[in-house]
Formats: structure tokens, C-alpha cells, sequence
């Protein structure tokens, strides 16, 4: 081996002509530069993606700049995923030398967090008091900080109960379940009846993700609060989240409504479930809705939408509180260009735009009387849905929090902790998140 | 020697530097970070001490059971790993040997663990994973079974994604000490007629010793610090089963924002891992320095 | 008898090896709707749907391109450094040089996580946030080392004669470097090449922390982010990781014998 590399290498241009290749490749790779035409008025927006949001914004921007000839809007998509996104704020906005970033999209889960870093611009004085109070009232109130507000909504999202009807009034039910109790009893009564082995009663999200948290807080008992303060720090309010646990291993356990397998399950792996006529229920998004209702969909015309049910028959379930609102960074040089386009994005015509032609539901109730829905939704029921949602918690930990309340619950759910051990867990956790600013107060 | 030392600083000079200044400071100013409570995001500076510590070391669960994990999934990947690899490298050496096999073999070493852990993933998927389907077939299984959300399921998941990803490696080193071995001990053997088990553990693992060792090192250190696979497949779920220490330090610099506490997990894995590295220094002792 | 032993090992390997491939590739040519569909294990038809899919975001072109130029980049500084710093050590340290190759693998075993943080600082006080130069910078470094242990090995099995001969003939260092030593190590280099062009095209979590956008992503972190609002576009993901695969299968075809050879002959001997 040793004497073929002699012979190859006998000719020493080889050797540099590797070399030569290597520095043109790594030369041509350095040249892309990547500057930014800035004119003073240019205001950059930074938004979560979905599909076909791009010619949509595209047609936006033309109608804003129409309005407004003297501002440039350039938009700036971040990934679909929402811990991604976060993560893409954070690093950004914590480097003070990043680009400039003046209005962005924001989870409803970060507002606290957001405002306690200092990170947006008051917007109280954008809408007059009767203008504010147009959104719907729950996400509303997560942007108010001691008497200010920080973002204005630009769609909301919330948790709804899909119940396949064809099955339920075979067997004598004429409406969706009110309570959780009247759910299981459906549930058991149709599975019973149906003995079909791949039929499952009720279908959700439990794998480790946010969306766990949404559905955990989905079943806790109205008006009981789940992380209450206690000695400056969280701690775990056991009386609620002991007896929810317990109610939602009962559905987990064995012949009962939920398989296992839904504690692997985000959106749409429930979705396919019972979209193909595996479930009996199913909780999600509206965005369900439109696919369910499909054509080509084996559940086509056999689902009806209604609240989630709640622990009491008087008063509806509150699905978890969803959305994204639009705020203005803290630094922005031109701040009077952003809040012009927040105000544009936030307004009726925009908000009835984004329904029609993305499905994202308006913050704006008051646009509800001028909207249709799409192959039938109930406009009514989703309008009860919106103000009735139930938020995370307002806490500007919420991130870490959550992450690793996620865990422990899943464990609980799974039975690898027991009640008891994932309790004492949580608190630990919760201990070592939450020290860290409870020490300055 | 004054030619000497201008020629020890041209050639080492870059390679000395370079190291210095993104490894070494960066490992300094961890130790500083580590005594402290830092979330920039919410402008909290200040000194702390060894709390850190005391909490990491005393109080703190999740870092026991993401060291458990960690160790786990070392010891199972590297353990089976050597095994297959060393089938496959006794194969290759008295079966069969063909360039073509290799080039299958390289082929999973080759993609980004990214792809590998997406691939499987994919075929683990739960509901219309391929995985599923066959064993569901095969009536080897009665229903979907969760590879990926099972806690006590998902850490081994990713330990046969790994194994996949790197028995190629493996397979070549050892192939490559396989290689190396005299003819004459072979051919001396095989006039003997030593049986195959004896043959096996008598003549060929003490000749491949130094390359067992190696592989089993370099796979070791890597597998203790093992990110992608995890984070891509599970994300550390579910039920932290599959938080290991390198996505323990991940989740509290970049979702619980805590540099000051991030740094002492870090610093720990670190710490843990020159251990291991210095109890490696002295079983090899002095095989670098020329005799 | 032994044929049918031996067929049954290759298929053995064959399906442990190529099977994943295989149905990613088939995976990623059905019809999107049909994805979450099985059976049908084969598609009915063949679809490009998912690959006009990920060709349609211009982001991909670039984040391949990215991932070439990272690893093309950080692959010829390292070996520059590397090889130079490898004859370094093996012809003009007399002391030392354990210790040395010994950090060199603490280097490159070093958990990713720990220095992340402080070389974003590096990074972010460069102003090179979001450029291919981070990832340059950082995978020099951690290319480096292996380079090292590749070369070092390729240039201890020279013997020392040639380079005692040499200096006795009135050569500088820098000339029997570069006529003697460069040349003879060229399978070295290739291998080690190649080792460090696979490590920076793998590399996830250095690109994950210090790329924000599609201007510095490089493949893994791109495939990673494929996601959708609900779930993962498995098709657009298996299209895309049988995109880059593909290049992949390429190389290893045609430098499979150095890269073995590499591993043999002057490889992690230990």
C-alpha cells in the first residue's frame, strides 16, 4: 500500500490539486453573503408557518401596503413547530446583535414569560376599551400585565369533544355528553354493544407534549387551580390533580374507553383514529372538523362538535386555551410602523381573511355574525367553545414548567410513578424551576 | 533549537490554538457558570456557590435518573453492538469477503444520525409503522405495540437505532484487527485442528484485544454522550425514560432557560466522562510514547 | 450446504442494512394521502408528489448547499491543520505527545452540550450568528483531532530513517512535510477526509443552537424541523432524507476501499 501511494503521489501537482479544489469549493461556499435591504420604514414581522400561509400573507402585505405606500412589511416564516419557534425568539431576541425583529407571532403560553423579560412594547392605547373588548375574553386576559396590554390576539384555539352521532343515537343518545361520567357510560354502553375489537370510546393526546398539558387541564374540575404558590415557590395542588390522575388512569385501564396507545398520541395520530371509525370520541382542535368532514372521509355527516364535558351538567367543559398573538418588540426603531401593522392584521376584514382562507379561528367574536362555517361547522357552538376556554398558567416559567409537568404526568399516566411519587416529583421539579426567581421578590 | 522551536510552533501552533480557545475557555467559563444562578432572559445574574451542586447531587432526581439512563444506554449499544460487530467482522475475515458487503455495511454509519433516528422513528410509528405491521402479521403480537411511548419501550428503541447506526463502524475496526492477525497463528491453528470456541477465545480475541479495546473506548465515550438519536426519536420522553445527561443539560439551558444550572449538569457529564477517560490513560498506559 | 449458509447470512445483512433505505424510499414515493394508510405495504402507484413537495421550498436547495459547504469548509481546514500538526507531533515532539494526542481525544469526545453555550457567546461576539462560518469554525475543531489520530498513525508507519535522511541532506521541516510526508499520507488524508466531511454532514446539535434560518441550516437540523402544525409529514421527511441519502450511497460506492483501507491501514490502530 505504501508503494502505491508513492506511485500516486510521485507527481506532486495531484496533491495540490486536491488542495486547489478544496479552497475553490470552501471559497465559493463563504461568497454567499446574506444582507438585507433595509429602508428606514421597514417593518419585520416574524410568524409561525402553515400551509399555504405565504400567498396569504403575500396578498396581505399588498393590501397593507396599499393602505400604507411608506411602510415595507417583510415577513419572515419560522418553523411549524412551536418549541422551535420559542427557541428562535429566545436566542434572537436574548443576542443583542440579531437582526432586527419588530412584530412577532407569540404562543399564548409565552405572553408571560415575554413580558417578565421585558421584551414587547405596551399596546394598551392601540384599541379603545369597547374595541378590546370584542376579542374573546379569555385570551384576552393573557395579555394584561399589572393593568397593561402586551399583545393583541390574532386567532384563537380551542379544545372541542367530536362524537360520532350515527353511533350514538343507534343506541338511543341524542346529543354529545355533557358530563365526563355520561361520556364513559356512552362509551361503555357502544363498545359493549358494537364488540368490535379495533373500536375505541374516546380518543385524545397524551404523549409528552404541550398537548398533554392542554388535555390534562381539560379534566380538572372547574374553578380549582393546579400549581398554587406556596412558600415562594409552585407547588402541586393535590386535591385537584390527584383525583383528575386518577379519573384518567380509570379511562386508561383495562377493557375501559381510552386504549393505551393514546398516551402516544399527539393531533393527528388521534385523528386518523377516529377519522377512520375507530373512536367513539374524540377530543381535538376545530381544526378536525374540515377533514372529518371531507369527502372520501368514512365519517363524513356522522360527527357533531360540542363542548367538552365538565364534572357538572349545568355548566359546559372549557377546552384549553390556544392561539397566537401579535406583539411589538421593545427595541423596535419604528414602532408607530409596527403597531400600524398589528392593527392591520388584528382587524375585522383581516380576521374574517384568515378564517376563510386558513381555517385559523377569529380572536374577534364580533366577526362571528359575519362568517360562515366550512361544510356545516356550527358557528354557535365554536363561539361557546372560544370564551369558555381555560388557560395554562400565566407563569413566566411556564416553558420549564410545563416540560417537565409533561413528564410526570405521562409517568403517572403510564404507571411507571405512581400518584404518589409523580406528586412528590412535580413539587421537587417544581422546586428547582420556580427557585430561581422567587429568591428576588 | 532556536529553528527547532519555530518549527514545533508552525506546525503545532494552529492545532494547539485552535483547541485552547473553543474548548478550554469555553470549559472555564462552564465552571463559572456552574456556580452561578444565570437566566439571561430574565436578566438574573448572581452567585450561588456549590447550591448547584448540592441540589444536582443531593436533591435532584431527574439527574440520577438521566445518569441511569446514560449508563444504560452505553452499556447496552457498546455491549451488543461489539457482539454483532464482531459476528459480522468474523464473517467477513473466514466466511465471505466482499467490497459489496461492506458498502452495505458503511451505508447506515454514513447517514446522519438525524435521518437514522427519523428512519426508525418512522418504522416504529405505532399505528403504520412497518415494524408493527409485520409483527402484527406475523401474529407475533396481538396489538400496536408503542415503541416509542412505552416508558419502559423507548429507551431500547433507541439503543436498536443505534445499534444499527453503528455496528457498521465496529464491524470494520474489528475486521480491520481480524486483518492484522499473522497468517502464521491462523495457518498454526488450523494444523492443529483447535476447535472453533477455543480457537475463537484462545487465539483471535487476545490478538484483537487492542482493537476490541479501541472500538469498545471511542464507542463508549460516544454513546455517553448521545443527543441526536434521543432527541430526534423521543425528545427525552416518555416520562423523561429516555433523558439522558447530554438532553438533561439541553432541556435546562434551552427550555428551563437556566445557564447557571445547565453548567453544572454539563460540567458533571464532563467531569464523568475525564473519569472514564483517565481510567482508559492508564490501562493503555505509555502506548503513545515510543518505547 | 455452505452456499445456502452463506446466502442466509448476506440476507441477513442485507435486510439489517438496506431494509430501513428501502422503505423510506418506498415510503416517500406514495401517494401523501395514502401515507398513513397499511396496508397496502407497496404503493399503488408512484407519486413524486412529496419530492415536488420539498422541491418547491427553495429552503431545501439551501440547507443542501449549506451542509456541503459546512462540510467541505471545515473538512480542508482540518486537514490542513490536522496533518500539519500530526507530523508535529510524531517527528518533532520528543515529550509530550501522549498527553497531547490524549487531550486531542478528550476534544473529540467532549459532550457537545458542554461547550454549547459559551461557543455561542463565541459566535454571537464574532457577529458570525446564523453563518456558515460558525459551523465552519466550530467543526475545525472538533474535525481536528480526528485528523490528527488518523495522520499521526499514517506518519509513525514511516520510517524514521526518511526523515532523519533528510535533515542530514540539508531539507527544512516544512519542505520534508510537504515533499515527503504530504504525498505519502494521501490515503491518510483521503480517509481522514472523509471521516471528518461524514462528521460534519451528521454534526446536529452545534447546528441546531447556532443557526436560526435557512441561511445557515444544514440537513440534519433541516430534516428535524420538517414538521407540520399537528404532525409530521412523514412523506415530505422520507422524501427528503432519500434525497440525502442518496449522495451519501454515492460516496461510500466509490470510496469504499478508502475508507476501509483508510481504517486498515492507518486508522484507529490503537
Amino acid at each position: 500500500m505504501t508503494l502505491s501511494a508513492w506511485n500516486i503521489c510521485r507527481n506532486g501537482s495531484i496533491n495540490l490539486r486536491i488542495v486547489a479544489i478544496f479552497w475553490f469549493i470552501f471559497c465559493a461556499a463563504c461568497s454567499f453573503d446574506t444582507t438585507i435591504d433595509d429602508s428606514p420604514n421597514t417593518v419585520h414581522y416574524y410568524q409561525f408557518s402553515l400551509p399555504g400561509l405565504k400567498s396569504i400573507f403575500a396578498e396581505l402585505k399588498r393590501q397593507f401596503q396599499e393602505k400604507h405606500p411608506d411602510i415595507y412589511i417583510h415577513i419572515h416564516t419560522l418553523p411549524t413547530n412551536t418549541d422551535d419557534q420559542h427557541q428562535f425568539y429566545l436566542t434572537h431576541l436574548q443576542s443583542r446583535k440579531s437582526a432586527q425583529m419588530d412584530v412577532f407571532a407569540i404562543d399564548v403560553i409565552w405572553m408571560a414569560e415575554f413580558v417578565r423579560a421585558g421584551l414587547l412594547l405596551p399596546v394598551t392605547d392601540l384599541y379603545s376599551k369597547s374595541e378590546w373588548e370584542s376579542f374573546f375574553s379569555p385570551i384576552l386576559k393573557t395579555t394584561l400585565f399589572d393593568n397593561r396590554r402586551y399583545a393583541v390576539p390574532i386567532f384563537v384555539d380551542g379544545g372541542l369533544l367530536y362524537s360520532r352521532m350515527d353511533l350514538l343515537r343507534k343506541y338511543g343518545f341524542p346529543s354529545p355528553p355533557k358530563t365526563w361520567e355520561e361520556l364513559v357510560s356512552i362509551a361503555d354502553t357502544i363498545l359493549k354493544g358494537e364488540n368490535e375489537d379495533r373500536l375505541y370510546g374516546f380518543v385524545w393526546q397524551g404523549r409528552q407534549y404541550e398537548g398533554l398539558i392542554c388535555n390534562f387541564i381539560e379534566f380538572l374540575p372547574a374553578n380549582k387551580e393546579w400549581l398554587v404558590a406556596s412558600n415562594r415557590t409552585l407547588q402541586v395542588n393535590r386535591s385537584a390533580v390527584v383525583p383528575t390522575l386518577t379519573f384518567i388512569r380509570s379511562l386508561l385501564s383495562h377493557k375501559s374507553v381510552s386504549p393505551m396507545s393514546v398516551l402516544g398520541m399527539s393531533e393527528e395520530e388521534s385523528r386518523h383514529v377516529f377519522q377512520n371509525g375507530q373512536s367513539v370520541f374524540m377530543r381535538n382542535w376545530p381544526y378536525a372538523w374540515k377533514l372529518a368532514q371531507q369527502t372520501g372521509s368514512p365519517i363524513r355527516g356522522k360527527v357533531q362538535v360540542s363542548p367538552l364535558p365538565s364534572w357538572n351538567s349545568l355548566e359546559p367543559g372549557r377546552g384549553a386555551l390556544g392561539g397566537f398573538l401579535l406583539g411589538i418588540n421593545k427595541d423596535t426603531p419604528n414602532p408607530e410602523p409596527a403597531r400600524q401593522w398589528v392593527r392591520f392584521l388584528t382587524s375585522e376584514e383581516v380576521q374574517i381573511q384568515i378564517w376563510e382562507q386558513l381555517g385559523l379561528t377569529p380572536a374577534r367574536k364580533t366577526v362571528f355574525s359575519k362568517i360562515q362555517g366550512d361544510m356545516g361547522m356550527e358557528m354557535g357552538v365554536l363561539m361557546e367553545v372560544m370564551e369558555n376556554t381555560t388557560p395554562r398558567p400565566l407563569n413566566p416559567l411556564y416553558i420549564p414548567i410545563s416540560q417537565s409537568m409533561q413528564a410526570y404526568i405521562s409517568g403517572a399516566l403510564s404507571g411507571i410513578y405512581t400518584l404518589e411519587e409523580a406528586m412528590d416529583r412535580m413539587d421537587n421539579d417544581l422546586r428547582r424551576i420556580t427557585r430561581i426567581l422567587s429568591y428576588e421578590n | 533549537m532556536k529553528t527547532e522551536f519555530k518549527n514545533v510552533v508552525i506546525f503545532l501552533g494552529p492545532l494547539l490554538i485552535l483547541p485552547a480557545l473553543f474548548v478550554i475557555w469555553p470549559l472555564i467559563e462552564l465552571m463559572v457558570l456552574s456556580l452561578k444562578h444565570k437566566v439571561i432572559l430574565f436578566e438574573i445574574d448572581r452567585w450561588a456557590g456549590l447550591e448547584n451542586y448540592q441540589y444536582l447531587l443531593g436533591k435532584d432526581a431527574r439527574f440520577w435518573g438521566a445518569l441511569g439512563n446514560t449508563l444504560y444506554f452505553t452499556v447496552c449499544s457498546v455491549g451488543l453492538e461489539l457482539v454483532l460487530g464482531l459476528m459480522f467482522a468474523l464473517y467477513l475475515r473466514f466466511g465471505k469477503e466482499s467490497a459489496w458487503i461492506k458498502v452495505i455495511l458503511l451505508l447506515p454509519w454514513a447517514i446522519p444520525n438525524v435521518v437514522s433516528a427519523r428512519l426508525w422513528q418512522w418504522m416504529l410509528h405505532p399505528e403504520v409503522g412497518i415494524i408493527n405491521h409485520v409483527l402484527l402479521t406475523l401474529g407475533w403480537i396481538n396489538e400496536p405495540v408503542l415503541w416509542l411511548s412505552d416508558p419502559t419501550l423507548a429507551l431500547n428503541a433507541a439503543i436498536l437505532a443505534d445499534i444499527w447506526k453503528t455496528t457498521p463502524l465496529i464491524t470494520l475496526l474489528l475486521f480491520a484487527g481480524l486483518q492484522r492477525i499473522p497468517e502464521t497463528i491462523l495457518s498454526a491453528a488450523k494444523v492443529d485442528r483447535t476447535p472453533p470456541v477455543r480457537f475463537l477465545f484462545y487465539i483471535l480475541l487476545p490478538q484483537l484485544n487492542p482493537m476490541l479495546m479501541t472500538a469498545m473506548i471511542l464507542r463508549g465515550l460516544d454513546a455517553f454522550r448521545v443527543f441526536d438519536v434521543i432527541y430526534v426519536m423521543t425528545g427525552g420522553g416518555p416520562a423523561n425514560s429516555t433523558e439522558t445527561l447530554s438532553i438533561y443539560a439541553y432541556r435546562t439551558y434551552f427550555q428551563s432557560l437556566q445557564f447557571g444550572y445547565g453548567s453544572s449538569i454539563a460540567l458533571t457529564q464532563v467531569i464523568l466522562m475525564l473519569a472514564m477517560t483517565w481510567i482508559i490513560m492508564n490501562a493503555f498506559s505509555s502506548k503513545w510514547d515510543r518505547s | 450446504m455452505t452456499r445456502a449458509l452463506h446466502a442466509g447470512f448476506y440476507g441477513v445483512i442485507l435486510l439489517w442494512s438496506l431494509w430501513p433505505f428501502i422503505w423510506q424510499w418506498v415510503t416517500s414515493v406514495k401517494v401523501p394521502s395514502n401515507i398513513s394508510r397499511i396496508p397496502p405495504l407497496l404503493p399503488e402507484h408512484l407519486s413524486a408528489a412529496n419530492y415536488s413537495a420539498i422541491f418547491s421550498n427553495e429552503t431545501f436547495i439551501r440547507v443542501i448547499w449549506n451542509s456541503i459547504a459546512v462540510g467541505l469548509g471545515a473538512t480542508a481546514i482540518s486537514l490542513v491543520v490536522g496533518a500539519m500538526g500530526a507530523y508535529g507531533i510524531s517527528r518533532l515532539l520528543e515529550r509530550g505527545r501522549r498527553w497531547i494526542m490524549l487531550s486531542l481525544l478528550v476534544v473529540l469526545m467532549l459532550p457537545q452540550v458542554s461547550v454549547v453555550t459559551p461557543l455561542y457567546r463565541i459566535v454571537d461576539l464574532m457577529g458570525w450568528g446564523d453563518t456558515l462560518w460558525s459551523l465552519i469554525a466550530v467543526y475545525s475543531i472538533f474535525s481536528v483531532p480526528l485528523v490528527v489520530w488518523v495522520m499521526y498513525q499514517a506518519y509513525e508507519e514511516i520510517p524514521e530513517t526518511l526523515h532523519r535522511a533528510a535533515r542530514v541532506d540539508g531539507s527544512s521541516e516544512w519542505t520534508i512535510f510537504t515533499r515527503v510526508y504530504l504525498p505519502l499520507g494521501i490515503p491518510g488524508l483521503v480517509s481522514s477526509g472523509l471521516l471528518s466531511l461524514i462528521f460534519c454532514w451528521n454534526e446536529f446539535l452545534f447546528a441546531l443552537t447556532f443557526t436560526s434560518s435557512y441561511k445557515a441550516r444544514t440537513i440534519p437540523v433541516g430534516i428535524s424541523l420538517f414538521s407540520g402544525q399537528y404532525d409530521f409529514p412523514w412523506g415530505e421527511i422520507t422524501a427528503a432524507s432519500s434525497l440525502v441519502t442518496f449522495p451519501i450511497i454515492l460516496i461510500v460506492i466509490f470510496s469504499q476501499k478508502y475508507l476501509v483501507r483508510g481504517l486498515v491501514g492507518s486508522g484507529v490502530k490503537g
